[in-house]
């Protein structure tokens, strides 16, 4: 028996020998992205005296193996099962997963064959020459659709975002309990509340893209998508708050055929980003650029995170930005550290501004329009991002999940940043998943790092 | 570098065991060793090996002195140059910013000490050769002649980091002769993947829990403070026993027997059996060098609850540089004392499940104040543990309720002594004994891969839409 035990215990040396063997072989050198994370994977450190001495030479080995591990897909799925396995799922939970999987099903019964884009793909332009029409953001928000008064708590109501039929009928997609919509207030009225009296907070939830696939599936039945969700809030939150009703900003185009979300992925296209943003500048009362202000790096192929064998690839364009941006990665509220402002080698939606950078960026334009502007955002934020740029002078951006976000690195509270570099206006763009149903939102890091 | 990483498991490891087992000598394995000793060590950092080597060589040449001194007062007098400059490099890194700060602080003037860093280990590797050179003055040990094998002694890599302290009388003839037997290996590689697993699987994830019950600058709720005071308390046993279990299991591999440092202290019923189970080779160096020489209990209760007292505050200083840890060694040494001079004939008529939960409250309350930097902070929490001006819940409670709503009460189940209990219940019979012996390394293997798989899935940074 003392055999068979030092018998498995030599397989693990043999085990340890051929993974970091084969990984040493096999793992590329250079850096790489990769689609699933959103993110890009390290390169091989460099050897040399210096990085030797400095540490980054080891730091560099740990993040590399990490990343390039052999069989690290399978190893991550274990890791996440067992975790998954810790908790347990609540009735909320349940319901999200069964209500993605609906949709998911959905989409691969009927193919999104009508994703196509709408004009035929440029190739790479040259930047933009012409002047933007673009205005600064309003110096005040416009009134709320309703009015809340200071004395009596409006009646909250569910709310739900839907699918409406021509025959009258209606498919309820996502539901947001009342108790949901009035934390989801008290967290926009909280960021209202530490801006400057003429500052706005901007709200807009995202659709993903797995619900423009079933509003595309179900396109014989004319849909259009409705929600009250918006009207509910807008009726709870202060002066200064604003919420954008996106989900049917995208009617007309899905309508139109436009390429407003990937196929491959779940995120929105550039031009899925755009029709946000010109919602948003309606509802505050400000002239919007145009899409064709810009002009468009295009790259076929794209392959996104939810791409299938066989899939059709997606066609990616990324924006070129309408004024010279610089582009700043922020640590420990002033620590700055310049990074180009796009990825046009990405081959994916990493492309816009470079994926995600931990814990806070800063765009500076040169617009003088005397305004900054904050976005809170998670992925989708990234290719809405750029259509923000010319209304204000500079744009600060975080992610605050757990994954983007280290509060030590940031050195120091969401209000704190907002103080330093005078924000005026929060911009918040989140997608369902994140957003009015998710603890993330309503009771997790947006509220805790706030001060 | 260390255990728990990817360089040291894929790369270091491997390289090491091919190496070392390949040569059948003792003189080449402890070349070996060494060298890899060296490089494990210099790893990140590799100017702190300077360090280590003064103070070996400091250490070295005093033994050295006293062998060849012939009267007790040259004796002492090199033993106490390799004391001075040792502890007087240890208080340079460790304490010269804290010292300085709250000496000029009186004064209202600022510290022309700014904040030294620290080299990894050098509170273990300082005690680990003092304990050489006073062994030497005392005539427990001869001295060791061959340089190289004090150097090893010092720096292997097993101990190095975290302990631990391995005594060198404990050790001496390990490092002229041993022997690495088929047995070592496999249970020694069974207690590192023990180890590995407790540090992966337990105390990181405890850990991503105290993340979220404790964001900085946000106020705590009562059920905060005790679930974070509860998962902190998880999370340094794991951590620490783990760097342990894994130090053991590796010395074995390579035919050194360290003593134990953990013991179950958790199911302690007193303060002091807690410090009798916990962290034991830094509660024996403070007893046999500094409690005993101090005269111990042997002149009087006064001069005990004195000896008492300097130790406590001098554990709670080795473990840091700050009034909180002089604070929580204190609190210690007047736990400690309470039960020894005001407790002694009461505490043995509570029932002992009663006195093993208060033994584990105070403990909690000790990991609280220690978790935190400042004091106001570790008091803050202390009266959120009581409601003092804090709300009831929070969503870090229900966050963490919800992701990780099996964990509290594996590691509550984890820190209970049922291996030992297993293995005895199975030794009294040979079929039991069988099934145990295929068992445990089959179990050992599972709990190595899933520590491999959240090794890597640390990095994982996953896009899943619909679960962030």
């Amino acid at each position: 028996m003392k055999r068979f035990g030092f018998i498995i215990r030599y397989l693990w040396v043999l085990a340890l020998v051929w993974l970091g063997g084969m990984t040493l072989l096999l793992t590329p050198r250079e850096a790489r992205v990769s689609t699933s994370e959103n993110r890009m994977l390290a390169a091989a450190p460099e050897l040399s005296f210096e990085t030797i001495s400095d540490g980054s030479f080891t730091d560099g080995t740990e993040e590399w193996l990490s990343d390039g591990i052999v069989l690290r897909d399978p190893l991550i799925g274990l890791s996440r099962a067992v975790e998954t396995a810790l908790r347990v799922p609540s009735d909320e939970d349940e319901e999200a997963m069964a209500l993605i999987d609906a949709i998911e099903a959905e989409m691969n019964e009927a193919p999104a064959e009508p994703f196509a884009p709408s004009a035929a793909p440029q190739t790479e332009a040259p930047q933009a020459t012409a002047e933007p029409q673009v205005t600064s953001a309003p110096q005040t928000a416009p009134a709320p659709t309703a009015e809340p008064t200071a004395t009596e708590t409006p009646q909250v109501n569910d709310a739900a975002f839907w699918l409406e039929f021509k025959d009258g009928k209606r498919q309820t997609v996502f539901e947001f309990p009342a108790a949901n919509i009035v934390r989801a207030a008290e967290v926009l009225n909280a960021y209202r509340a530490v801006l400057p009296e003429d500052g706005n907070v901007v709200f807009l939830q995202v659709p993903v893209a797995s619900m423009g696939n079933a509003f595309l599936n179900r396109i014989d039945r004319d849909p259009v998508w409705r929600s009250d969700l918006e009207d509910s809030l807008q009726r709870l939150v202060s002066d200064g708050v604003v919420i954008v009703k996106v989900g049917e900003a995208m009617n007309e185009p899905l309508k139109n055929g436009e390429y407003v979300y990937f196929r491959t992925d779940h995120h929105w296209t550039a031009r899925g980003a755009y029709y946000a943003y010109r919602a948003a500048m309606e509802t505050l009362g400000v002239p919007a650029a145009e899409y064709s202000d810009y002009t468009y790096f295009v790259r076929s192929g794209m392959r996104g995170n939810n791409a299938k064998n066989g899939a059709k690839s997606d066609t990616l364009e990324v924006m070129h930005e309408l004024l010279p941006t610089k582009s700043y990665v922020v640590s420990h509220l002033t620590d700055s550290r310049e990074i180009p402002f796009m990825d046009y080698d990405a081959a994916g939606y990493l492309a816009f501004i470079r994926g995600t950078q931990k814990p806070w960026r800063r765009f500076e334009t040169g617009a003088k329009t005397g305004r900054t502007a904050l976005l809170i955002g998670d992925s989708f934020s990234n290719a809405f991002l750029p259509y923000l740029l010319p209304h204000y002078d500079r744009v600060m951006m975080t992610d605050l999940r757990y994954t983007s976000y280290d509060p030590k690195d940031a050195g120091a509270s969401v209000s704190e940043y907002i103080e330093r570099y005078g924000v005026d206006d929060v911009y918040f763009v989140l997608c369902l998943a994140t957003s009015i149903n998710s603890e993330f939102f309503t009771g997790g890091q947006v509220v805790r790092y706030l001060h | 570098m260390v255990f728990s990483s990817l360089s040291f498991l894929l790369l270091f490891l491997p390289l090491l065991l091919a190496l070392y087992f390949v040569g059948r000598g003792l003189k080449w394995r402890n070349a070996v060793l060494l060298l890899f000793s060296l490089l494990f060590y210099a790893w990140g950092e590799p100017k702190w090996i300077l360090c280590m080597l003064g103070a070996t060589i400091v250490n070295y040449a005093a033994a050295f002195g006293i062998d060849r001194a012939k009267s007790v007062r040259t004796k002492r007098l090199f033993l106490a140059l390799g004391v001075i400059a040792t502890l007087g490099a240890l208080f340079w890194f460790k304490y010269a910013s804290f010292f300085f700060t709250t000496v000029f602080s009186l004064f209202g003037a600022k510290s022309p000490v700014s904040e030294v860093r620290l080299p990894i280990g050098i509170s273990f590797y300082t005690f680990q050769i003092l304990t050489y050179a006073v062994d030497v003055y005392r005539g427990k040990v001869p001295v060791q002649k061959n340089f190289a094998r004090l150097l090893l002694y010092v720096s292997c890599f097993p101990q190095l980091i975290a302990g631990p302290i391995v005594q060198y009388a404990d050790i001496a003839a390990q490092l002229d002769d041993r022997t690495a037997t088929m047995t070592d290996f496999s249970e020694g590689f069974g207690r590192f993947s023990v180890g590995l697993a407790k540090k992966v699987l337990l105390a990181n994830l405890c850990g991503k829990t105290v993340e979220l019950l404790l964001p900085e600058g946000v106020a705590l709720s009562v059920a905060g403070a005790w679930l974070s005071g509860l998962m902190y308390t998880f999370q340094i046993y794991f951590d620490f026993s783990a760097y342990s279990d894994m130090a053991i299991g590796l010395g074995r591999v390579f035919g050194f027997t360290y003593r134990e440092n953990f013991r179950y202290p958790y199911i302690s019923d007193s303060v002091s059996e807690f410090w009798r189970r916990w962290h034991i080779s830094l509660g024996s160096f403070f007893r046999d060098y500094v409690y005993i020489p101090l005269g111990g209990n042997r002149n009087g209760a006064w001069k005990t609850v004195r000896n008492l007292l300097i130790v406590w505050i001098l554990t709670g200083l080795w473990h840091g540089a700050s009034w909180n840890f002089v604070a929580w060694g204190l609190y210690y040494g007047l736990l400690i004392l309470l039960e020894r001079f005001v407790l002694a004939r009461a505490l043995p008529r509570i029932p002992k499940v009663i006195r093993i939960l208060v033994t584990f409250f105070f403990a909690m309350t000790g990991w609280i104040l220690f978790y935190h930097t400042s004091l106001s902070a570790g008091f803050g929490h202390l009266l959120a543990l009581f409601g003092v001006g804090v709300q009831g819940t929070d969503a870090g409670v229900k966050e963490v309720l919800s992701k990780y709503t099996v964990l509290p009460l594996i590691a509550a189940v984890c820190s209970l002594p049922i291996v030992p209990a297993a293995k005895a219940w199975a030794e009294k019979r040979p079929a039991r004994k069988t099934a145990l012996n295929i068992a445990v390394p089959i179990f050992e293997t599972a709990l190595f891969v899933l520590s491999l798989a959240f090794l890597v899935g640390q990095s994982y940074n996953p896009f899943i839409y619909f679960r962030f």
